[in-house]
């Protein structure tokens, strides 16, 4: 009664009270009320019963019925990545999104699966990329195409398969040729090299997306050493700005990697 | 002497005559732009380079609220007061000796004052609560020091002026809104968002900024969905209800006026908060929820006891280039003290002392849908205009034709179409019941929180990183 009440008042409300006369109020509380505090204009009596029929229908909140529930996806035996982990992700999304590609792979090749959390998010963002969509699948799971029959647009969206050669391995990144040997280079040297740049500001900011690139690729074992050595940048150096940056990247990758590690 | 607890940045906003004078104020808000600035437990100063070839001579008296410039303009409190308040708020002036300017004119105030004090001391009548919770945002300035003070204040000129304001933008949007139904929603003016606009900044002129936030709301409902008509008429209800109760506050029961009072846009300071009887348990982090309002984040954090298994809320703001309160992490607990504002739900509170560090918290039991429907029933007949109130139930995410609900053996309750979570909710639940923690409103429920066996899943709402200072 209550909700073909309402309705009548919302046709009154969509034409103007102008034009139509407000309803009579069923008998009961709402009827009382306008009794008790009769309105002088159409308008005002249509305001007070609208605010009483609201304050009706939300305080008599009913529970519908129930419904029945989806069968779960396929058990995956994988240890979940850590909850920290997951932090971990959104922060480096945020602000070294250049370190994605590895995480992914970090989980999979330490026979982890993608927190359950990060899925849909993780699918979303890589629905345009077919390599990443497939490894972020991998990650995921069973989950992962249990999500996308519940929501499809988490579905990979790209017109090209993803390339098989890829899948299992970080993408090549932009990295100068003066530089390049640094990547096979022992951590103490690497250390040096760039400690050495941005203190003389040799390395400024105009190499910073190079030197990112650089930090993303090294490897891990010499990130506790690069990291150490640019901590350590001189206070007073042009490049001090950056260094912190860079400083940032590599222990974050330092420590994306090691809470990766199998369980 | 009054030993003041310094002001949140909500209630330096509140002080604000028009939401242009925040926007000036920020600009002026960094330390490098003020000389000498500093603060005590009754003022905070600062000189400010201006348009004048001396600096602007600034002294707010966060005590008593009152404020002094030697700018010229006319708008009280001034740009350069209110960002001094904020620089205050952020923790960003230095305690130490009031320099002469303001020394002199906190003595004049005193000396004016005195004799003013002792009928202030009167508490208000308790059939008129609302007065009680004037202060906060009552805000006078007695002038440059070349100007006279009056012989005598009268206390309370400052809360019959906003009281007689208050009542004249009450009548108004009531008028409003006989205006909206007398044309129809079908009037192509609600398509335009200045008739909300409009309205909405005479409502803050009438210092009903919580009537004005809940207007610029509606705005944005118009013509958002196919049943935009039921929402924005449901809510033109609420706002009748508001405008009529805000104009009887006097012959409502005490907390029930306190409610009316808060929804309507009255500030309570915090220090009158402050000086309740805290309410102590181990508090587990709930759920939390970020929410653009205007030109601020608002952050929700939703604490419910485990001894008592009450709820309560904590409130933090942030402007553009602001963080908020991360320190209240989902999935954790906190034995601490927590001061309830007043009305009749209680919901929002301060967080006062905390005896021990966070820690994780244990296991979260959910209740059933039924239940969670009697708790929500409860308190819209307690406070008919809340816009969410807190569930934890046991269910499980299902799909009910093109909808997404909660579910149990039960009964089920629809969740908002579209909400950030339910993705999420979905993939941590694999579809089985877990423990959620949802915000109702009358949309449909927003998930928060999925509690799991080993970890906490923080679902809810997040700010525009952007926006703010730095993620929180």
């Amino acid at each position: 009664m209550i909700d073909h009440y309402w309705r009548q008042m919302l046709t009154v409300a969509l034409l103007g009270t102008d034009r139509r006369e407000p309803p009579v109020p069923p008998v009961g509380g709402l009827a009382d009320l306008a009794a008790d505090d009769p309105q002088p204009t159409p308008s005002q009596r249509l305001l007070q019963q609208v605010a009483g029929c609201t304050v009706v229908r939300r305080a008599g909140i009913e529970a519908g019925p129930p419904v029945a529930t989806v069968a779960p996806p396929a058990a995956d035996a994988r240890p979940v990545t850590p909850h920290s982990a997951s932090a971990t992700w959104r922060r480096l999304v945020a602000d070294w999104p250049v370190l994605e590609d590895e995480w992914v792979l970090a989980v999979i090749r330490n026979g982890r699966r993608c927190a359950p959390d990060l899925v849909p998010m993780l699918l979303a963002r890589h629905r345009g990329d077919a390599t990443r969509h497939a490894r972020a699948l991998v990650a995921a799971g069973p989950l992962g195409p249990w999500m996308i029959d519940w929501s499809p647009r988490l579905a990979c969206s790209a017109k090209q398969p993803p390339v098989a050669e890829l899948l299992g391995e970080v993408p090549e990144l932009p990295i100068v040729p003066e530089l390049l040997p640094l990547l096979a280079a022992p951590p103490t040297e690497v250390a040096r090299t760039l400690a050495a740049g941005l203190s003389c500001a040799q390395l400024g900011s105009a190499h910073r997306a190079v030197l990112v690139n650089l930090l993303a690729r090294v490897p891990p074992a010499s990130l506790p050493a690069v990291a150490h050595a640019i901590d350590r940048v001189d206070p007073s150096s042009p490049s001090i700005g950056l260094a912190f940056a860079l400083a940032d990247l590599a222990h974050l990758r330092q420590h994306m990697l090691t809470e990766l590690e199998p369980a | 002497m009054v030993a003041a607890t310094r002001w949140q940045v909500e209630q330096v906003f509140a002080v604000a005559p028009k939401p242009s004078s925040v926007a000036a104020a920020q600009s002026l808000a960094v330390p490098g732009r003020w000389v000498g600035a500093g603060c005590d437990a009754r003022v905070v100063w600062g000189r400010c380079a201006g348009g004048s070839a001396e600096p602007y001579e600034c002294v707010v008296d966060h005590v008593g609220v009152a404020f002094r410039c030697s700018c010229p303009s006319r708008v009280l409190p001034c740009k350069h007061s209110l960002a001094l308040l904020l620089l205050w708020a952020r923790g960003q002036l230095a305690e130490g000796q009031a320099p002469t300017f303001a020394a002199a004119w906190v003595a004049k105030r005193t000396a004016a004052e005195a004799p003013a004090t002792a009928p202030a001391a009167d508490p208000a009548p308790a059939a008129d609560p609302a007065p009680a919770a004037a202060p906060s945002t009552v805000g006078t300035d007695d002038g440059p020091s070349t100007t006279p003070s009056p012989p005598e204040r009268d206390p309370t000129a400052g809360r019959d002026d906003r009281v007689a304001r208050m009542a004249a933008g009450l009548a108004e949007l009531d008028r409003w809104l006989n205006d909206r139904v007398r044309t129809g929603l079908a009037d192509p003016a609600l398509a335009s968002y200045a008739t909300w606009d409009a309205l909405a900044a005479r409502l803050i002129d009438a210092q009903v900024g919580g009537l004005a936030n809940r207007v610029r709301r509606l705005a944005g409902v118009v013509g958002a969905h196919p049943q935009w008509h039921e929402q924005v008429l449901s809510e033109l209800g609420v706002l009748h209800l508001l405008a009529t109760a805000g104009r009887q506050l006097g012959s409502l029961p005490p907390s029930l006026a306190d409610s009316v009072a808060a929804a309507i846009g009255w500030q309570v300071r915090q220090a009158d908060v402050l000086a309740g009887v805290p309410h102590t348990d181990h508090w587990v982090i709930m759920g939390r929820s970020d929410v653009r309002e205007d030109r601020i984040e608002v952050r929700r954090v939703w604490l419910r006891g485990a001894t008592g298994g009450q709820w309560a809320m904590a409130l933090s703001f942030a402007a553009y280039g602001q963080s908020l309160d991360a320190s209240m992490v989902v999935g954790t607990q906190l034995h601490a003290d927590l001061f309830r504002y007043p009305g009749a739900l209680g919901l929002r509170a301060l967080m006062g002392r905390r005896h021990a560090d966070p820690q994780p918290a244990g296991p979260v039991a959910g209740c059933s849908i039924a239940l969670a429907c009697a708790q929500v029933g409860a308190a819209v007949a307690a406070e008919p205009w809340i816009e969410r109130y807190p569930v934890c139930v046991l269910a499980a995410p299902a799909r009910a034709g093109a909808r997404w609900v909660l579910t149990d053996a039960g009964g089920s309750l629809p969740l908002v179409e579209g909400a950030i979570g339910v993705g999420a909710l979905l993939a941590c639940s694999e579809g089985r019941p877990v423990p959620v923690t949802a915000e109702w409103t009358p949309l449909g429920l927003v998930p928060l929180t999925a509690h799991l066996a080993d970890r906490a899943i923080d679902l809810g709402p997040t700010a525009d990183a952007s926006f703010l200072a730095a993620v929180s």
